[in-house]
């Protein structure tokens, strides 16, 4: 155990969940957000029973999903820095992806006051779904104190008056940068992901034209032909993050750039996932209690990325490890990319 | 016994740019799109069909004109004619790949379900090209995949077609290499690094993987020289008669039509001037542009 990054890890007094406070500017709040949470706008309607019940018998994951999206449509007045027909735009577009799987369905990306690249797809999802009862945990590779992280929750603490958390257990969305947490998730819970390219195939098909086609035809041998070039040249599949995954057994999907250790964490899970591009304006979703099958072959079978090290700070020998380099005499260090899950180990062991 | 490929009435009207530009309203820029729908260029007001051109089909250069063949299991079928015949128009509208302006070409598939390839669904017809039908190119480039390594372009149609085995896809593809006599050691060489004639073997291998039925082959041996022509010729033949594959062959080359094609159609200008037996044609033409065309080639 080495005590300087020990210190690292430690985060300094984190004072972005005091929502008297306004971490940007190092001082409290302005108008209007300042104000305590005492009027805060319900949340919409009860979910409506006749809601895609012809869907119910067979699909219980839809039903939840479109559930999750129709109790969310009741900001009003600019709430979340979007406006309420943008919001809409989005979730429309949302219901769609959610209807159809791993389908890639295109909305008008709004500019956000960020660069593309830095979480736009992920940060108009967010926006569009924010109620203010929801808790948001923000996470950059897996750690809730990065650069990244930290700016997109304040953004909400400042634009919605969200209420922020860490733990992933709380949260009931989590917006994050190409990790899933550790932690199981749970039904009722949103995952939001920030995508570059939403397209799978697109390093093998430039043509847009084209991808839509092989889509819509479910040909996919394009991306087995991938598989078969790695297996020939490198011995092994060589893909350790942006697995591609068939979801439904139907739609070639790209997970974003989570690593494969997550893929599993996909299939089936009890969650809402929901994928934004920003630059490229698309939306896809995997809805609750849906497969998610990682491509590959019978004799070359898919193979998360496992570690001969535990973490160094919790001992965990289950999780997606980062390797940290100590000093320049080849010290290293592997610890939990899951920073939340590493410092709640710790305290309870 | 009923015939695998039955084509009738093929037609196909390229329409010219001037024939379009005149079809505009010419009111000025801002006159708007003609009244018609857009997607039916029949209603567009045309300059006039030319004198040989059936009524009812959009002007422009027809590159086939009701154009009918049949071919059965096992048989190949030669197309002849010069260049702009229509040859390889045709072929790609037997195939589905252009669709024809007036016309069926009927396929009957392995479950002996007749498909009419012009009428049928994308999904449908892009499984039938690589399963049971093949489309051999003129230059390889068109037909291969040159960004993936020789094996892989070979294992394409076995791993579309549901291979979910890396070891059988990789064994049928060294076993297709070395049926077209390409060494096996270059599996796993890109196609960048073949000559011609290799990339026209590596082709043919491709397209003979998934064990079809009917191959249309547009001008196997163009583009290369004498000696490996001879060599894919003699490949082709053995391989054609070893699978009792039926083909459908466009070349300008009557040699090459004389070699590998039991029966012969003579096309010009889009239209069907001769047909019959390979050698009872070329032998003793009839019509005038046969004559024409046998009298034309060289001899040493």
């Amino acid at each position: 155990m080495t005590p300087s990054l020990e210190q690292a890890r430690r985060p300094a007094p984190d004072r972005s969940f005091d929502r008297s406070f306004d971490p940007l500017f190092d001082r409290p709040f302005d108008l209007p957000f300042d104000q305590p949470r005492t009027q805060a706008p319900p949340l919409g309607p009860a979910p409506r029973p006749a809601l895609a019940s012809s869907l119910e018998p067979h699909d219980g994951g839809l039903r939840a999903a479109l559930d999750a999206l129709d109790r969310r449509s009741s900001t009003t007045g600019g709430y979340a820095y979007l406006d309420e027909e943008a919001k809409r735009e989005i979730r429309r577009g949302l219901l769609k992806a959610v209807a159809v799987p791993g389908h890639q369905t295109p909305f008008s990306g709004r500019e956000m006051p960020m660069p593309y690249g830095w979480g736009t797809g992920g940060v108009q999802v967010t926006a569009s779904l924010l109620v203010p009862d929801d808790a948001l945990k923000v996470i950059d590779q897996g750690a809730d104190d990065t650069v990244n992280a930290v700016s997109i929750r304040v953004f909400f603490a400042r634009t919605a008056r969200a209420k922020t958390t860490t733990r992933t257990s709380e949260a009931t969305i989590i917006q994050t940068r190409h990790r899933i947490p550790e932690t199981p998730l749970a039904p009722g819970q949103i995952m939001v992901y920030q995508v570059p390219l939403p397209e799978p195939l697109r390093r093998l098909e430039p043509r847009e034209t084209e991808t839509a086609t092989l889509h819509a035809l479910a040909e996919y041998g394009l991306m087995r032909l991938k598989l078969y070039e790695d297996v020939a040249k490198h011995g092994d599949i060589a893909l350790s993050y942006d697995y591609p995954v068939l979801v439904g057994g139907r739609y070639l999907m790209s997970p974003s750039p989570i690593p494969s250790f997550d893929n599993p964490k996909l299939d089936r899970s009890p969650a809402l996932h929901l994928f934004g591009a920003g630059r490229e304006k698309r939306l896809y979703a995997v809805p609750p209690h849906t497969s998610v099958e990682s491509l590959d072959f019978e004799d070359f079978p898919f193979k998360p990325q496992s570690w001969a090290q535990v973490c160094g700070l919790c001992g965990a020998a289950d999780s997606y490890l980062d390797e940290a380099v100590l000093d320049d005499r080849g010290g290293r260090l592997f610890v939990c990319s899951d920073s939340d899950h590493c410092r709640r180990r710790r305290r309870t062991p | 016994m009923k015939p695998l490929l039955a084509a009738h009435g093929l037609t196909k009207i390229f329409r010219s740019p001037s024939a379009e530009q005149s079809a505009e309203p010419t009111t000025g820029p801002l006159a708007g799109p003609p009244a018609g729908p857009l997607d039916r260029p029949s209603d567009w007001p045309a300059t006039g069909p030319s004198a040989e051109q059936p009524a009812g089909l959009p002007a422009g250069q027809p590159a086939c004109l009701e154009v009918a063949l049949e071919v059965h299991a096992g048989e190949v079928l030669g197309l002849v004619g010069e260049s702009g015949s229509g040859k390889s128009t045709l072929l790609n509208l037997l195939c589905g790949a252009v669709k024809a302006d007036a016309g069926q070409s009927l396929y009957r598939d392995a479950l002996g379900l007749e498909v009419d390839l012009q009428n049928v669904e994308e999904v449908d017809r892009r499984r039938l090209m690589r399963s049971e039908l093949g489309f051999v190119r003129q230059n390889p480039r068109d037909g291969l995949n040159m960004n993936v390594s020789a094996g892989a372009n070979v294992a394409e149609r076995l791993l579309a077609g549901g291979e979910r085995r890396y070891d059988r896809a990789r064994a049928a593809a060294a076993a297709w290499l070395e049926r077209v006599e390409i060494p096996v050691r270059r599996l796993d060489d890109s196609p960048e690094t073949y000559s011609g004639g290799m990339l026209q073997r590596l082709q043919i291998a491709k397209n003979l993987v998934a064990g079809p039925r009917l191959v249309f082959l547009d001008e196997p041996t163009g583009g290369l020289d004498v000696s490996v022509q001879a060599r894919l010729l003699d490949l082709l033949r053995n391989l054609v008669a070893g699978l009792r594959l039926a083909v459908v062959l466009t070349t300008h080359d009557l040699a090459v039509a004389r070699l590998l094609s039991h029966r012969i159609l003579v096309m010009k200008g889009g239209r069907t001037v001769e047909s019959g037996l390979t050698d009872q044609v070329l032998d003793d033409p009839q019509a005038p542009y046969t004559q024409l065309l046998t009298s034309s080639t060289l001899s040493l």
